[in-house]
Order: C-alpha cells, then structure tokens, then sequence
C-alpha cells in the first residue's frame, strides 16, 4: 500500500542517500545544530540541519523523471504520448486485445 | 520510575534500548535516561519539537528531570558542568526552544539553577551567561538596509538582557 507511512519511508531513503553523497565534502569537520565540531560528520549531525530540510524538498533535475511523460487513464486533458516506444504496457494490452479479437476469443 | 512511561505519544518511533529512550528521525537519537530517580533529558536542539513534546509531558507526570547535553549521551564524554550550563544557555537563545518552552510555560532558567544546586556549580553561572549573552546581544550593520541587524530576536535579545537578574531571583527562591 502507497500510503503515508510508504511516502515518509521513501522520502527518509532519498534523504538518506542525498546526506551520504554529500558527507565526503566535509573533509575539515562540521559543526552540528547543538554547536559541536565535528571532525567525521554521521548522518545523525545533518538532522535538523539546512540540508536536510534542503533535501527534503527538493525537487529532481534527473531528465528521466523531469521530463518524463506520465500516463493516466484518469486524466482528462490529452497530450502528446509516443505510443510507438517500446516497453509500453497499455500499448502492449492494446496489440494484445487486437490479437484475441482476431482469433475470435475476444 | 520506568522509561516507558516518559514516552509522550503512542508513535512508534519512540524506542527504549540499553536504558536510554531514543526517538527515531533517520537514525535513533537519544533523548532521555534515570539515574538515580531523576530523569535527564538531552536537549537536541535538532529535534526542538519533540523535546518540547517530552518536557511537557514530563511535567504533565510531575517528575523531577534536568537537561544534559547530547553528546553526554556517549560514555566516553568528559564531564564538565561548564558544558551543561553553556548549552542551556545556547538552547534558550533558540528560536524553537525560547518559543516553544515559553508556550508551555516552562521555566528553563529555575531548572537550571536547581541543577547548579544540586551539582554545587553556581559561580559557573554567571561566566557562561556573559559568553552567549554577549553573542546574543551583537549586532552588525547591514549596508543594503541601513541599520543595525542581529541574528536573534528582538524578544530573545531583551530576554537575555535580563536573564541573569531572573536566574538571581530563582537562587534566593
């Protein structure tokens, strides 16, 4: 199920994974919220900190999720969709369709 | 007295191990311990909220508790007075924690004096009040603006300029 809980559960595993990209910046030390310097910053140290509200709200600049062309069946306004790429599962479903019809089974 | 019972809330990211209480943000940061019947509670001031949640709970209970710095939490910590009584300082020259603490009516600087008592530190007091009062109370000229700005408050920047008269005060009570 999608529901908070999951969505919190991901967002930690993103912030995550953004802190530990940028700890090995911090090769001098880092002072923590509670003023205490730092020489090996954990990922306990950015808690509360800039960044980690940064990185929780930060938007993705990756191309394939920016630009990516989202596809629901629920949507009312229509746009333009590549239906000729490969690895689409409703294209697939409509081919699938055309073939149980023409056998006769649909 | 158990630890079971300081818990605020019925979340699920409070967790006790090895005799600490331990709230879960990513990772599990200690937030509070007994020793000898008192409760000392780790002022993180990377979570204000949920320590502001813990202390009114606690004085909901009506136990007697006292702040210690979060890196007391780890045994290998020199234990120095000075240190508790500098972080109770900085705490309440927090926005969060000036707010917050003032909101639910707690009087930090009396809980700092009972500690100062029951540790015999007192005249450590007044040398610590100078050192965060005179960075409080520092000001700058902003050019763009053309005047004089602080990166506190105004309200924490009068509060502590009366701080030390209050903390007097809570020591004859």
């Amino acid at each position: 199920m999608r529901d908070r809980a999951w969505r919190r559960y991901k967002q930690d595993v993103k912030v995550l994974q953004r802190l530990h990209d940028i700890i090995c910046t911090y090769g001098y030390g880092r002072k923590d919220e509670n003023g205490v310097y730092l020489v090996n910053p954990s990922i306990k140290s950015f808690i509360g900190s800039e960044e980690y509200c940064r990185f929780k709200t930060y938007t993705t600049d990756k191309h394939d999720s920016r630009y990516k062309t989202k596809y629901s069946p629920n949507k009312k306004n229509s746009y333009y969709r590549d239906n000729n790429k490969d690895g689409r599962r409703e294209l697939d479903k409509v081919l699938f369709l055309k073939i149980l019809k023409e056998y006769g089974i649909k | 007295m158990e630890l079971s019972n300081l818990i605020p809330s019925k979340s699920d990211d409070w967790n006790i191990k090895k005799g600490t209480l331990f709230y879960k943000k990513l990772q599990n940061i200690p937030m509070a311990k007994i020793d000898d019947e008192i409760v000392y509670v780790f002022l993180e001031c990377s979570i204000p909220r949920i320590v502001i949640d813990l202390v009114r709970h606690l004085m909901k209970i009506g136990v007697e508790f006292y702040f210690l710095p979060p890196s007391w939490s780890h045994p290998a910590t020199v234990i120095d007075n000075s240190v508790v009584i500098k972080h109770y300082f900085t705490s309440y020259s927090k926005d969060k924690f000036f707010i917050g603490f003032n909101k639910i009516g707690f009087d930090m600087m009396g809980n700092l004096v009972n500690w100062c008592k029951k540790e015999d530190c007192i005249p450590l007091i007044k040398e610590n009040y100078n050192e965060i009062n005179k960075r409080v109370q520092k000001t700058y000229y902003d050019w763009y603006v053309n005047k004089e700005v602080s990166s506190y408050s105004d309200d924490i920047r009068e509060e502590f300029r009366t701080l030390y008269r209050d903390i007097q005060i809570s020591m004859i009570l």
